[in-house]
């Protein structure tokens, strides 16, 4: 098991916090807030633009984290990675910056069930604006994908596929890959989002082949305000700005401009440059974990979730109740108690969790169900936090016997 | 087992709801979720003369929005159409007997709200 608790001065500041709320925002490692802290008190110059050697400076450590990131998910080449606020900011950008050029009334786009809200609502606003016809691909009893139906949809000849690589409500990874290549047979262009996988997974965009795909800093203990919107090379000219200013234009006349290159193209006006040497940081700090002791960690602690769950015969898991092909995310229900006041119980036994719909409701009513209580652990999640959550479900199921 | 939010009143409340039933004959109605847990409340009026005769709050959800709209459905009835406008959130958390954080003070006002969207209709 991994001991990386001391890294994290938030659970040093909330002793006997069991913080069960990463697939939300996951905390920040000490490494991640000091490389920030060093912007501020070291070189806290603008980017892109100086001539003095704060402004280099900075700029070298903003266009340096642009290639870990890229180096973190296998990108070909790091001006691939568009740095933007957050997931949906990206899947926005995607939607009105290409979609609208490329898509219209006679479309055809293909999603699933399991779509966060920020593909979920792009998706249908598109669609509703443009007439475009919408399929949605179902899920199955044991909460995974139906890939057949997902891929008898793609014989309609889908013009673009919005897809979840991992649900932030039922953990399920799906197997992307072959279902990627699947819709590019069928001639489709391919969104990933990749929010819940890049925190936990090994992800490389040139094995996947998404020709779109991003993700959000603050679920990889990285700071909130910055996430990527990664692009495949042959649409980074397609791409329209959504956004015009500054930084976006290589010259301004008063009658006429020129748009700079990818991907400053799309980074108009000053960006978060703290957040993204934080972003850098955390990768930093993740590929220096490695993979192997960050799996095996994880794995323990959902071996373990999943069976302290289960003891609890009040509890309902809504996911994958096996630890094949699932993140540590567990969305459940409690016999009689409604979710939000498990949450509220929990709370006052120093357990955060999250209860609701998780920006996913749709996938909540393809089930019938209901608001859920979301637990969800990381790489500083112990078996005594595990153990914590239980003790609380039990008092939950106490307060309202 | 004691529980700071969870005061008998509140369980109570949330186990047998007053004025859950939804009625034949609503003059008004009005409907309000809470888009962060997906809670939702439907009231319903039922006028004679000016005086509120009856209501129903159909609510589904969690046990403090059940509760707070029980509890104010025992505060309304029988109450001047002009004076169920000027229930304040102050009134309707001290008969509840609750000081929730401002994310729980949400599902207990989701009630209130909902019925104050109804009276403007």
């Amino acid at each position: 098991m991994l001991d990386v608790r001391s890294d994290f001065d938030v659970l040093k500041n909330n002793p006997g916090l069991a913080y069960l709320d990463s697939a939300a925002s996951s905390l920040r490692p000490q490494s991640v807030i000091e490389a920030m802290d060093e912007y501020y008190t070291h070189y806290s110059a603008n980017v892109h633009r100086g001539i003095h050697h704060l402004s280099e400076h900075a700029t070298d450590k903003f266009e340096n984290a642009r290639e870990k990131v890229g180096a973190f998910i296998g990108s070909p080449n790091p001006r691939q990675i568009i740095f933007t606020r957050n997931a949906t900011d990206s899947s926005n950008i995607v939607w009105r910056g290409w979609a609208s050029k490329f898509l219209g009334k006679k479309s055809r786009i293909l999603i699933t069930m399991m779509e966060h809200h920020a593909h979920f609502v792009p998706t249908l606003e598109f669609c509703k604006e443009t007439g475009a016809i919408l399929d949605i691909a179902p899920l199955t009893e044991d909460f995974r994908l139906d890939e057949s139906k997902f891929l008898e949809l793609l014989e309609k000849k889908p013009d673009f596929v919005a897809l979840i690589h991992a649900s932030n409500v039922l953990g399920t990874i799906n197997n992307v890959r072959p279902l990627i290549e699947a819709a590019h047979r069928a001639g489709a262009v391919v969104m990933l989002d990749m929010s819940q996988s890049v925190p936990h997974l090994a992800v490389d965009v040139r094995a996947l082949d998404p020709d779109f795909a991003f993700f959000s800093g603050h679920k990889m203990l990285a700071p909130s305000g910055i996430g990527v919107l990664w692009v495949k090379e042959k649409y980074l000219e397609q791409l329209s700005p959504v956004t015009y200013g500054g930084s976006m234009i290589a010259q301004v006349h008063s009658d006429e401009f020129a748009l700079n290159d990818p991907p400053l193209r799309y980074e108009a006006g000053t960006p978060p440059i703290a957040e993204v040497i934080g972003l850098g940081a955390a990768v930093e700090y993740m590929a220096k974990i490695g993979w192997d002791a960050f799996g095996d960690h994880e794995s323990e602690i959902i071996a373990y979730t999943l069976a302290s769950l289960k003891k609890l015969p009040a509890v309902r898991i809504f996911g994958p109740s096996n630890t094949k092909e699932r993140l540590g995310v567990f969305a459940f229900h409690v016999a009689g108690v409604p979710a939000h006041d498990v949450a509220s119980i929990l709370d006052e036994h120093n357990v955060a969790v999250r209860a609701g719909f998780h920006c996913a409701q749709p996938v909540h009513e393809a089930y019938k169900a209901g608001p859920s209580v979301r637990a969800s652990t990381y790489i500083y999640t112990t078996k005594t936090d595990i153990d914590q959550l239980v003790v609380g479900l039990a008092k939950a199921q106490q307060v309202f016997k | 087992m004691s529980s700071e939010l969870y005061r008998q009143i509140i369980l109570d409340h949330f186990r047998a709801p007053h004025h859950a039933q939804a009625l034949k004959h609503a003059d008004i109605e009005g409907t309000k979720t809470n888009e962060s847990c997906g809670d939702s409340v439907r009231v319903q009026l039922h006028f004679e003369k000016d005086i509120l005769a009856d209501v129903a709050f159909i609510t589904g959800g969690c046990a403090v929005s059940i509760a707070a709209a029980s509890v104010l459905s025992d505060m309304i009835v029988g109450k001047k159409r002009s004076e169920l406008a000027s229930i304040t959130p102050e009134e309707l958390l001290k008969e509840l007997g609750i000081k929730p954080a401002p994310a729980r003070a949400q599902c207990a006002l989701l009630p209130l709200s909902a019925l104050l969207s109804a009276l403007k209709k």
